[in-house]
């Protein structure tokens, strides 16, 4: 009898809250959300190589075109591939985790903190708007919100938290406010990050359709 | 001028030097890295700036890292100012500022509240960055994991990071061998051209790489009743020594010392 009681209880007991949020993906989807961003770290370290061929007075523009249109995709064919609710979430939480372990607190938990706050908001636009990446246009509008999001954080955070007098720096090269710089930041990632996201959508089709 | 990300090709190869600074418990490497950033930030004295950086330079000499390391970023700081130095004689003829002007030789010189600003951004960078460089050759990605796990992070997302970790050098690889065969077949995949080249033809197949490993690796940790435990164990367990307990103080002061600038307590003024 009290075994059994005991198993009862046991059965009573409940998952917990964060277990919750991992039993929708299988465990293909959890080691293809790893390997994709072992991919983006990757793709990362080539886009740097890539943006050392520029000058680096305007090697902004270069660094930010090129990481929309050819690293940043990849975060779209991760949803398209697994197209399941919290994937685009998930793809960010894990790149800021990783970005703390390699580049440590100092630099990783402020990458991570704007890497949350970037990724929740496109899962709240891909959750409003329905049919989780089914459509190009969703992909595109995903890092058009990233880079509404990620740039003003991120330069903000460098200009006053970890380099104090960037802000200074910029507006004294290129003779323009820092918010002007900002906003050209915005508009630049804006632009390039809606042609990456379409690029992404269909080459995550274009992959599903081949396995 | 080449300037790769630091901690990477170190990343690639598990190795790690073995010191004092490797048997700090990770938890208080994260807890120490808050208190130098604190401190760093705080700081308004450039030569207070240089001080710590050569403190951090004393710490790679005493935990033997390779000062080569370095090389990569004096070159960029040297490009900088020849730049800044270009850019105020400039300014200085078409765009006058309303501050000192210091000219050097025949008109050539810097504005020096911008050269100031500039010396304190640098040795910023040049300290977080070497700091960094210290903290990615003295801890192992799997003993900052452990130190995450211990911060309570669900099972499946440090397994994720592992196999993230464990992947990049590994992608890498499969990329360098995605070249060599494009090579093979005329491909031009060197300069700016041939890299974009790369970047955009070659990331397919990457991918469907990608996802048949992700196949066989999802078979495999299936097969070996991943997600059946609850609370799984760390295999790195984390203790805590005497060294550890000195750093963490020594942390303590630091934040303390932040805050009491942040309020505005001079110290001897030293900081500001």
């Amino acid at each position: 009898m009290e075994k059994s009681k005991d198993n009862e209880k046991m059965n009573e007991i409940k998952p917990e809250k964060k277990r919750k949020f991992f039993e929708r993906f299988s465990t293909f989807d959890i080691v293809l959300i790893a390997m994709i961003i072992g991919i983006w770290y990757a793709l990362q370290q080539l886009w740097y190589g890539l943006c050392q061929l520029f000058p680096p007075i305007y090697y902004w523009i270069p660094m930010v075109v090129l990481y929309e249109l050819l690293v940043l995709p990849f975060v779209i064919v991760g949803g398209t591939l697994i197209n399941k609710r919290f994937t685009i979430l998930l793809l960010f939480i894990l790149h800021g985790l990783i970005s703390i372990v390699l580049y440590g607190i100092i630099f990783g938990g402020f990458e991570c903190l704007v890497d949350i706050i970037s990724g929740a908001a496109i899962e709240l636009f891909l959750l409003t708007t329905g049919n989780y990446l089914k459509r190009p246009l969703q992909g595109g509008m995903a890092l058009v919100i990233r880079a509404i999001i990620y740039y003003p954080i991120s330069l903000l955070i460098t200009a006053y938290v970890t380099y104090i007098g960037y802000a200074e720096m910029v507006e004294y090269m290129y003779l323009i406010p820092f918010g002007l710089f900002i906003l050209l930041n915005i508009l630049l990632g804006a632009g390039c990050g809606f042609a990456g996201g379409l690029y992404g959508y269909y080459l995550g089709k274009k992959a599903k359709e081949s396995i | 001028m080449k300037i790769t990300i630091p901690g990477w090709s170190i990343m690639a190869n598990n190795s790690r030097i073995i010191t004092s600074t490797y048997f700090l418990d990770p938890r208080v490497q994260i807890f120490g890295s808050c208190a130098f950033l604190m401190i760093v930030v705080s700081i308004k004295n450039p030569l207070i700036l240089g001080l710590i950086f050569l403190f951090v330079l004393i710490l790679w000499k005493v935990n033997r890292i390779p000062i080569k390391n370095i090389l990569s970023m004096i070159k960029l700081g040297l490009y900088l100012i020849g730049m800044l130095i270009v850019l105020s004689t400039l300014y200085s003829y078409f765009f006058p500022q309303d501050m000192q002007f210091i000219p050097f030789f025949l008109g050539v010189g810097i504005y020096y509240e911008i050269f100031i600003v500039f010396l304190m951004l640098t040795l910023r960078f040049f300290i977080l960055i070497s700091y960094m460089i210290l903290l990615s050759f003295t801890t192992t990605p799997s003993r900052m994991l452990s130190a995450l796990r211990a911060l309570k992070i669900p099972y499946e997302l440090a397994i994720m990071a592992t196999i993230t970790l464990r992947f990049i050098p590994l992608s890498l690889e499969i990329w360098k061998k995605l070249e060599i065969v494009a090579q093979i077949r005329g491909i031009e995949t060197k300069g700016f051209k041939g890299r974009l080249y790369a970047i955009k033809n070659l990331s397919f197949p990457l991918l469907i790489q990608t996802i048949k490993r992700a196949k066989e690796l999802a078979y495999s940790l299936d097969s070996r009743a991943f997600r059946s435990i609850n609370k799984p164990v760390n295999l790195i367990p984390l203790k805590f020594h005497k060294l550890d307990y000195f750093v963490v103080f020594i942390s303590i002061g630091l934040f303390a010392v932040s805050i009491a600038s942040y309020l505005g307590i001079s110290l001897l003024g030293l900081l500001t």
